[in-house]
């Protein structure tokens, strides 16, 4: 086989490259996105992990492995093993991980990956949305009222440039508010003059703005995704899940530090949408990898002293 | 409808780990940032907010002790998951790594009677965010009663 290149002038190349990605067969580009997920953001632990790339990187390389239930299966079982090995710790997205090999295996193996596919990655956006909500509005008694957020961006350090950049604090007042909200006293004990904790107005209105845009964007991608389109007076949200979906992922993943979730969700994305918001799609699972890939938020924070 | 729901099994399993995940954290204060229930960033309970004590017991008296950096992993499991299984895994690996001797060795000269493991959680007050600490689980063992194997 020859391979021949025809130069095409950059516009030409970018209606080309657009035309190729609306091309590919979308079980084929889900099953390459989810694979890729893997390998971008590797998980399990040692026993696990080098059999897990190389799974992936076969079904990458090759397109009977992807398109053959045994690889998903592996994966299935692999993914499902780290959760068992390392119960209770698992994030969220592992679980998901797990329930989406599972979708593709029974997929493959009852050759409609497409039908199976669209159907769990519409369902299972809604209910993990709805759990999301449901903890968060409801069981939760720290996080409506703001508490969560103010905690978090004081003393989590992945949340550190966040609160320098948009709640005024300075380097100082995070360890300060670190030291005080993160080593208790012994139980019953009391500081006779307890060390004030820094919390700036800025950092104040930026954890409520974190508490809500949160919680009503997961609301309504909970509704978008699980209300048919012809219920009144919600229904017309349907039509609009995918700019929801890619809503969150855009507005959430520049901060929060768990962005395989994020290729995850908009992978099965892509699986329950019509071909043309593919590659809106596509550009979000782009633009993820450069919030990943560049440390914006501390280059920012440096710039700006 | 078969077919349908054999399509479903994913989500179905879905729903059924985060029902028990929901079940778990109501009965044994699983943390909601853990077991695939899709509560994490929901609230401060979990992670670095909940801490143990270790307490060993001798004739009546207590000494807190600090958990042994080889138990490091399964505290943080134990944390998480406070069930007696965990903590129970944990005063018995107390017992190892601090060198309390089984039963049958009397003549190693530090001995105590029972160890209790606690956890516990800070609560963060809403207008000025100042902690107060929670108890939400307690495991005591007897040694004599029910020596570690």
């Amino acid at each position: 086989m020859s391979l021949t290149s025809s130069n095409p002038a950059p516009r030409g190349l970018v209606r080309r490259l657009k035309g190729e990605l609306m091309a590919i067969d979308k079980v084929d580009l889900i099953s390459r996105l989810t694979l890729l997920t893997l390998l971008l953001q590797p998980v399990g632990f040692w026993g696990v992990r080098p059999i897990l790339l190389a799974v992936s990187v076969i079904g990458l390389l090759s397109t009977t492995a992807r398109q053959h239930w045994g690889l998903w299966a592996t994966l299935t079982v692999l993914t499902g093993a780290r959760i068992v090995e390392d119960w209770p710790m698992s994030d969220n997205h592992a679980y998901l991980l797990v329930y989406w090999c599972l979708a593709l295996t029974i997929g493959f193996y009852r050759a409609e990956p497409e039908i199976v596919g669209r159907l769990n990655a519409r369902w299972m956006l809604g209910l993990l949305f709805t759990f999301a909500v449901l903890w968060k509005g409801l069981l939760s008694p720290d996080y409506v009222d703001g508490t969560f957020f103010r905690v978090i961006f004081l003393t989590d350090e992945r949340f550190a440039d966040a609160a320098q950049l948009f709640g005024d604090m300075t380097l100082d007042d995070l360890d300060l508010a670190y030291q005080s909200l993160s080593q208790p006293l012994p139980p019953g004990a009391e500081l006779v003059e307890p060390p004030p904790i820094p919390e700036s107005a800025a950092l104040h209105r930026l954890a409520i703005l974190s508490t809500w845009v949160t919680l009503v964007l997961e609301a309504l991608v909970a509704l978008a995704f699980l209300l048919p389109s012809s219920l009144r007076p919600l229904g017309w949200l349907h039509r609009y899940r995918d700019f929801v979906l890619v809503a969150f992922c855009t507005i959430t993943y520049p901060i929060a530090p768990v962005v395989g979730f994020g290729w995850l969700l908009l992978t099965m994305g892509i699986a329950q949408a019509r071909d043309e918001r593919r590659l809106l799609y596509l550009a979000t699972f782009l633009l993820l990898i450069f919030y990943r890939g560049v440390p914006w938020a501390s280059l920012l924070v440096e710039r700006l002293g | 409808m078969k077919t349908q729901l054999v399509r479903l099994i994913p989500t179905i399993l879905l729903i059924l780990v985060a029902v028990n995940q929901l079940r778990l954290s109501h009965t044994q204060h699983l943390s909601a940032w853990k077991g695939g229930g899709f509560g994490m960033f929901a609230t401060t309970d979990g992670g670095p907010s909940r801490y143990l004590r270790l307490f060993a017991i001798d004739d009546g008296a207590e000494f807190e002790l600090d958990l042994p950096p080889a138990l490091d992993e399964l505290g943080t499991r134990a944390k998480e998951l406070p069930t007696d299984a965990f903590l129970g895994r944990l005063v018995c690996g107390a017992v190892r790594e601090l060198g309390v001797p089984a039963l049958d060795q009397p003549d190693v000269p530090i001995t105590y009677d029972a160890f209790r493991i606690e956890v516990w959680r800070s609560v963060f007050a809403a207008d000025d965010l100042t902690p107060e600490q929670e108890l939400i689980a307690r495991y005591q063992r007897d040694l004599s009663e029910r020596p570690c194997r």
